[in-house]
């Protein structure tokens, strides 16, 4: 392996020493991990901690100074006991994370039942260097500070008395959800599986679709109290060096006390923070996090959360669902397209009928103007008004039904479904073709894939009926100018977000203005580089056999 | 601190915005009363009578939820008398709750007398209102213009509706406000149809004796004053000229046994080439027409190349005098009706220019017609022989 280069976990079990000492190793943006330099964050730290280098060799030396940290831990267990007969000993862990049953089994009893009395040391060296014991991995460590954070990882620890060297037992043990299918990005014809909370496991889905060994993933630890694992993934060769670069020196500036979700992560690091749109794109499934490392795209996995995320973005990506490269090409071609169109239609419908309707009526055809002329003849409201209050009321819906319980979410949608489509144009409070502008847009907003994306386009709907209500089909068009100059200033990574709109790369548009067959998507998108594109020699367009071997 | 200055500015920009004209010209649609037509006439003290109709929204059933049936025509006329337009277009729109909107008008039509007293003012008047499409089809009354206003609708919602499909469907010329305002640079020189208007009893109508409005002549103007009209036949003449035909039906004598033949446009293209002779100026009309037989009274064998080609040249002779017939009656009231000028300019730009201002009279003197008329009979029809030969072959 090359220097700078982490050693990939092999088995599911993390190290001891966690990512701390290799993270360490993997280049100067990682010096500043927040383990090492923990040492100078006493003021954020709850216990004032007596400095662990203090603490002697003494078995009841340090015990105390477990007992004084895990002081009120109430699921801290410290079990000491006498091994053949003389040598004493004692197990710390944390119950409920460990698996104390197997280490009964498997090295307990070896220490135990082992006849002659020997020294600790003896025995360490025995079951080090002899391999006896039957756990694969276990690490001997010198310093209690390093011991306490494995303890709290779900390691258990056992001290000698007399003896420098502790041993730590990966037993860890974890309540977690089998893998299940996707809660956001459903496919028709796809892969039905997706991440789950154990970063592990998401590993693993993710190492069983890549199985070579450019797949990198580099351990990482944030959060001053929740040590939460990060893995940086990336294809080595294909992704940019400088990108990854790019990533881990945004990495390194993340200071915070606790990562619960990979956004924590993200805000961290993105490219413009006030931006309302999403600059990086966050993905459940494992194949479409595989799939974009294969084009080049470096991917954060977050301990904790099934949602991970992707970087660099570009807009027409969020406009693109894992479905697209699963059906057939002109399918998905069409597909896309319904979604470009309608994704205008999300953000600027309500602002059109506004804009026309108050400003610019000779442009509606006289029977349709007639209709909406009939229809808004009763309503009391000016329809700025009225399409703030519907669209207000079609939000409050949508976010009621998402955060009710989910028994009532159905009632919610069928209630408020009836009270503003029908009881609303009824009395007269509402003009009918209002509600239908505000639904088309409700279903428009669903056809976007990515639901960040699709809540940036919400958001910005306002603003713009807002400028339309008062400026008409200039305040649209001064919208858009704005959005458009916000657009093609912003970066994901250094990717123009608008590419490859602009700056203009006709060749990627083999993926964006239409899904080209997979035979005919020889090279990768060159949005993340310009090297190593080249992902299959030759189109291999298939055709039938020949004449010459036909049959 | 930069994010307030940035906020700042940003607010700025947005107050900035505001300035612009269109911010405050925001009227709720249903505070609107959208012109459907507009009617011209003159008024006895010498004013201007104006006449707008707008359709009733309220009135239409659709859209509306709860409440009886709508009762009543859903559109409805008002009637100003002025001493120019603006001043009873002011009238009108002061008597109304409604903001008068120019924009969904579909039509200008103007009363005969006041046609033939120059339709200037209203040019201007059109030229004028921005909101005024240019689109619009311009037609004269034969009487009053206000009398077409109240034409009973019977395949269309409103009145207006009858009078502008006419000229969408070119049953007649379409004219519209642009091609007047164009001609004022060949002198004011337009053809615009003419309307008929009658009294009839339709079945569906409670009311005897209802108004029915045809389309017929073709009003002549010259320096936008009207001083003539085209007849039925040569109607036809003007809208092959100007390549505005689009469907028409001929009926000639068949060249065999005399019996009538008709036949339905079902293409047609005009070209016009003018040629610059020292002593005239020589439009060359090339027309290539394609027809359909639809009915034979005539025993003449359709199935035949060699008599369909006698047809084609009674056809070809047909449309020829009928555009003669238009181009003399243009030359004999001296104006260049269907702006043939335009086709010099075009070719000899820079001999136009000498004799622009002079063009009214070069055109009366100077213009000739020359017509080469192509006509092609493509389709006979379901039927191989007509009717009467299968009679007089089984006997």
């Amino acid at each position: 392996l090359r220097r700078g280069k982490i050693k990939l976990k092999q088995t599911g079990i993390p190290s001891a020493n966690g990512g701390t000492g290799e993270a360490a190793k993997a280049g100067s943006h990682f010096s500043n991990n927040r383990i090492t330099s923990e040492g100078q964050r006493k003021d954020l730290s709850p216990v004032d901690r007596l400095p662990a280098h203090s603490v002697g060799y003494e078995l009841g030396e340090r015990l105390d100074w477990f007992r004084l940290e895990l002081e009120r831990c109430s699921d801290a267990i410290f079990h000491p006991f006498v091994a053949q007969g003389s040598l004493h000993c004692v197990l710390i862990y944390m119950k409920g994370m460990t698996d104390v049953d197997m280490f009964q089994e498997t090295v307990l009893k070896g220490i135990l039942s082992s006849g002659n009395t020997e020294c600790a040391t003896d025995l360490i060296r025995r079951m080090v260097e002899f391999q006896q014991v039957a756990v694969m991995s276990f690490k001997q460590e010198t310093e209690v500070d390093k011991s306490l954070e494995a303890v709290l990882d779900g390691h258990i620890l056992l001290m000698f008395d007399g003896e420098p060297n502790m041993l730590l037992f990966p037993f860890s043990k974890m309540e977690k959800r089998s893998v299940s299918e996707p809660f956001s990005e459903n496919v028709v014809r796809g892969p039905r599986d997706s991440f789950i909370e154990d970063i592990q496991t998401n590993l693993t889905l993710l190492r069983r679709r890549i199985k070579s060994s450019s797949l990198k993933t580099e351990e990482l630890h944030y959060g001053l109290h929740t040590k939460t694992t990060v893995y940086l993934v990336y294809m080595e060769g294909i992704c940019e060096p400088r990108l990854i670069n790019e990533v881990k020196s945004r990495l390194s500036r993340i200071d915070l006390d606790g990562v619960l979700g990979s956004s924590y992560i993200e805000e961290y690091i993105e490219d413009n923070p006030y931006s309302p749109f999403p600059q990086m794109q966050y993905t459940e499934r494992p194949d479409t996090l595989a799939g974009s490392l294969l084009e080049g795209r470096i991917a954060i996995m977050v301990d904790g959360t099934p949602i991970q995320i992707m970087a660099p973005v570009t807009l027409i990506m969020f406009l693109h669902s894992a479905e697209d490269y699963y059906q057939r090409f002109y399918q998905s071609t069409w597909i896309r397209w319904l979604r470009y169109m309608f994704m205008a239609v999300s953000l600027l419908m309500p602002s059109f009928y506004i804009a026309i309707s108050t400003f610019h009526p000779e442009m509606l055809p006289r029977n349709l103007l007639l209709a909406v002329s009939a229809a808004r003849e009763i309503t009391p409201f000016p329809a700025l008004v009225e399409a703030l209050f519907l669209e207000l009321m079609f939000e409050v819906l949508r976010e009621g039904a998402l955060r009710a319980p989910k028994p009532v979410g159905q009632s919610i949608s069928i209630v408020g479904g009836l009270v503003i489509g029908q009881a609303a144009v009824q009395a007269g409070i509402v003009s009918a073709p209002m509600v239908i502008i505000v639904s088309v847009t409700g279903i428009a907003s669903f056809v976007i894939p990515h639901f960040d994306f699709g809540l940036s386009l919400r958001l910005l709907r306002f603003p713009i009926m807002i400028l339309a209500g008062t400026m008409g089909l200039i305040g649209i068009v001064i919208s858009m100018i704005l959005i458009s100059m916000h657009l093609i200033t912003l970066r994901s990574f250094g990717t123009p977000y608008l590419s490859p709109l602009t700056p203009f790369w006709p060749e990627d548009f083999k993926d964006v203005a239409i899904r080209a067959p997979w035979w005919a998507m020889d090279k990768r998108p060159s949005l993340y580089g310009k090297k190593n594109r080249k992902r299959a020699d030759a189109i291999l367009r298939p055709s039938l056999p020949g004449e010459e071997e036909g049959d | 601190l930069r994010i307030i200055k940035r906020l700042l500015l940003i607010a700025c920009m947005l107050l900035l915005i505001f300035s612009l004209t269109a911010c405050w010209s925001r009227v709720e649609i249903n505070n609107r009363v959208f012109i459907n037509g507009i009617f011209v006439d003159n008024a006895e003290n010498g004013g201007v009578e104006l006449t707008i109709a707008f359709p009733l929204p309220n009135r239409l059933t659709a859209g509306q939820s709860g409440g009886g049936a709508p009762t009543g025509a859903p559109y409805s006329i008002v009637t100003k008398q002025g001493v120019n337009l603006a001043d009873a277009y002011f009238k009108i729109q002061s008597d109304l709750s409604k903001e008068i909107n120019w924009g969904t008008a579909e039509l200008i039509v103007l009363g005969k007398a006041y046609a033939e007293q120059g339709i200037g003012p209203i040019l201007e008047f059109a030229a004028r209102e921005p909101n005024l499409h240019l689109n619009i089809y311009m037609f004269v009354a034969p009487r009053k213009a206000k009398e077409i206003s109240i034409v009973t609708p019977i395949l269309e919602r409103f009145p207006q509706e009858i009078i502008r499909k006419y000229a969408r469907s070119r049953n007649t010329m379409d004219t519209t406000l642009k091609d007047c305002l164009a001609s004022i640079n060949y002198g004011g020189d337009i053809a615009i149809p003419m309307l008929t208007i009658g009294k009839t009893t339709i079945k569906s109508e409670d009311k005897p004796n209802v108004t029915w409005v045809g389309n017929d002549n073709i009003a002549l103007f010259r320096n936008t004053r009207m001083i003539g009209d085209i007849q039925s036949a040569d109607r036809l003449g003007v809208m092959w000229l100007k390549n505005r035909m689009r469907n028409a039906v001929l009926t000639v004598p068949s060249p065999t046994d005399g019996k009538l033949m008709s036949f339905s446009l079902s293409r047609t293209q005009t070209k016009i080439k003018p040629i610059w002779d020292t002593d005239a100026y020589r439009f060359r009309v090339t027309v290539n027409a394609q027809f359909m037989l639809i009915s034979s009274e005539s025993s003449i064998d359709v199935k035949a190349p060699e008599e369909m080609k006698k047809v084609e040249s009674v056809l070809e002779k047909e449309i020829q005098s009928r555009m003669e017939g238009a181009f003399k009656k243009s030359k004999q009231i001296g104006a260049d009706n269907y702006q043939l000028g335009e086709y010099l300019k075009i070719y000899y730009p820079s001999k136009w220019k000498k004799i622009k201002a002079d063009w009214q009279r070069e055109y009366q003197n100077k213009a000739m017609l020359e017509t080469i008329v192509d006509v092609k009979i493509r389709r006979n029809g379901a039927e191989k022989k007509p009717i009467w030969i299968q009679i007089s072959n089984r006997r």
